[in-house]
């Protein structure tokens, strides 16, 4: 007796309870099989899919090797499920996207909600997709994405108005012609990535921009793709559900800031090289930021205190990178809340190990990264084994005094 | 027949009974409720007026010329189990709320199953449209499939590969993985080879 008595009906539900890649197998067993899997619609119930998944080896160089071509690949996965996929992503792993993958996405899966071509090198254009689904789009990113033709990339630009429905957009590194049209968007944002390393974004895009999006609640700027002002600011502080910001590279003569603490609402700040900010600056910034759950503050040089962070009554994750002039003292407040779930002080070489073992014997912490601390010593490690039970990330690399992990 | 696993429900002497007849022209008798699990059951006592219980104990056996005496005997100890089962209002209510006793009780049973036995519920499942049966037939079936190679499932099934070469080269070019894969067979390959050579000259 076999399988074989089964009928297609019986079948089709069976290869439901099979992974995709097996159905695709499965079609070369014999005609029945194979006549069920392309005839019957097995596939309606992939609603996502990450093509890179499907590609078996984690090498970051193999994807961009020129004789590999993803397209039969994509073809073949975007004829079996792409009519009823309503996210898909090409994984982010600098695989070569050419004019033949963009055109099967755009004949294929009219129904996305979500895109992700984040981290991808794209050959042609992707206008075929969004004009099929531009009006869908939830959730879009080309984060770090670049372009053969820096022109077949500012056709996207042509789409933006149309996106009505988008919620988060991630333009990471995209070109200051994308950046300033950005603004065509109607203000349904919720999350924004404008970071650049290229500060070339007008002035007056941002401004409006930001203008018009009202609902963001997280906006990363990381590094900001303009020189802040006195009104970036104060539209800044205008956006009343803002809770996430991250900002990088403000320079020295930049006194405002400051002004970051009228966000009353902000959960998490991020400051990198905010050259700008001073003691006075960060004690105006956290003593009115009550609700703050998240703080970083890497590289900024001149902050010659930390007093202020005994404002911060809440915090589950703090990172303090590169600046000698925090010392234990200011850290004590925030071990004794015991909330912290990641800690990273690197290269703060006032930090003793009287400070980590404090705070490690207050909380129960799942990141430790303690890089660089010159003054941490063995008995650190020794307060971790016998007091830290959720620890799942400890670096201690670049610590001179650790002899031995335990 | 062998006894069902631990705590299996028989209909109580009070329940109304439906009565069923196999492809073997035996007669079996089924709760009411446990009856209505089955869509095709459904259908009949419509279109023949088995709508109240004076009706039904009145009835003629209805013939379930596709089902076997042995299919229809499991059938009905899986209905009556189910029988308290919401049905109709809901699409696949079964995976929604897992009782874990049920569970545990339908584990048991689809492991009595023979491979064979398996085979002839599930067509017997469909034929009657039982849905939570068919799904968990289909589960099982599906267990026994996965992660085994193209040529394995045809071995042990016994299924003939019935494709032309021309055919089998053509599902070969479509397999949206073919291609990597042999992309990738041969970039070990040179690896290896790579990593034999030192190896052989010192």
């Amino acid at each position: 007796m076999s399988i074989y008595i089964l009928d297609s009906d019986c079948l089709s539900i069976i290869f439901h309870y099979l992974h995709f890649a097996e159905r695709v197998k499965f079609e070369a067993v014999c005609r029945k099989w194979r006549g069920v899997l392309l005839r019957y619609s097995i596939n309606t119930d992939i609603r996502s899919i990450d093509i890179s998944k499907f590609l078996k080896t984690a090498n970051t160089d193999y994807y961009q090797q020129d004789s590999l071509s993803f397209e039969p690949t994509t073809i073949g996965i975007l004829e079996r499920c792409g009519p009823y996929l309503e996210e898909l992503s090409l994984g982010g792993r600098w695989m070569k996207i050419t004019q033949g993958v963009s055109d099967t996405i755009a004949s294929y899966c009219y129904r996305l909600r979500v895109l992700d071509l984040g981290a991808v090198i794209i050959h042609g254009d992707i206008s075929a997709i969004l004009e099929e689904v531009a009006d869908n789009l939830e959730v879009f990113s080309l984060e770090d994405t670049s372009w053969v033709d820096p022109n077949a990339s500012k056709l996207i630009t042509r789409y933006f108005d149309r996106m009505k429905k988008l919620r988060r957009l991630n333009m990471r590194a995209q070109s200051k012609y994308i950046l300033n049209q950005l603004h065509d968007i109607t203000g349904t944002l919720q999350s924004l990535d404008i970071s650049t390393a290229l500060r070339e974004m007008s002035n007056s895009s941002l401004l409006s921009l930001l203008g018009k999006q009202q609902k963001l609640k997280e906006l990363f700027m990381y590094p900001s793709p303009v020189l802040l002002n006195d009104e970036m600011i104060s539209m800044l502080v205008e956006l009343k559900e803002l809770k996430t910001l991250r900002i990088s590279h403000v320079p020295n003569d930049n006194y405002i800031v400051e002004f970051l603490g009228q966000i009353e609402a902000m959960k998490e700040l991020k400051l990198r090289e905010v050259r700008a900010l001073t003691e006075e600056g960060l004690q105006a910034i956290l003593s009115n930021l009550q609700k703050l759950k998240i703080l970083s503050i890497a590289k900024c040089q001149n902050v010659f205190g930390f007093n202020a962070l005994d404002h911060c009554h809440s915090l589950v994750e703090l990172e303090i990178t590169d600046n000698s002039n925090l010392i234990d003292e200011d850290l004590f407040s925030i071990f004794d809340m015991g909330l912290l779930k990641i800690l990273r002080i690197s290269r703060c070489n006032n930090v003793s190990h009287e400070a980590i073992m404090h705070a490690l014997q207050r909380n129960q912490i799942e990141t430790l990264d303690l890089t660089g601390s010159t003054m941490m010593t063995d008995e650190v490690l020794f307060a971790i084994a016998s007091t830290q039970q959720e620890l799942s990330y400890l670096s201690v690399n670049g610590c001179p005094k650790i002899s031995r992990l335990p | 027949m062998a006894d069902g696993p631990s705590g299996a429900k028989k209909c109580r002497d009070d329940d109304v009974l439906f009565r069923v007849k196999s492809k073997e022209d035996r007669e079996y008798t089924l709760s009411k409720k446990a009856a209505q699990l089955s869509g095709t059951i459904h259908h009949y006592s419509e279109n023949y007026g088995l709508d109240n219980d004076e009706a039904i104990m009145k009835m003629e056996p209805m013939s379930l010329l596709e089902v076997s005496s042995e299919s229809l005997h499991h059938i009905i100890r899986w209905c009556e189990q189910h029988r308290n089962c919401p049905i109709w209002e809901e699409e696949k209510w079964w995976q929604n709320e897992r009782d874990a006793e049920l569970t545990k009780w339908e584990d048991e049973f689809m492991a009595e199953m023979t491979s064979e036995t398996l085979y002839n519920l599930f067509l017997a499942a469909n034929f009657l449209d039982i849905k939570c049966l068919l799904d968990k037939c289909a589960q099982s079936v599906a267990d026994m499939i996965k992660g085994k190679s193209v040529d394995e499932i045809r071995e042990i099934w016994m299924l003939e590969n019935d494709f032309t070469p021309e055919e089998e080269e053509k599902i070969k070019n479509e397999n949206p993985w073919e291609a990597i894969l042999r992309y990738q067979e041969q970039l070990e390959k040179e690896k290896e080879e790579q990593a034999s050579q030192p190896a052989a000259s010192s």
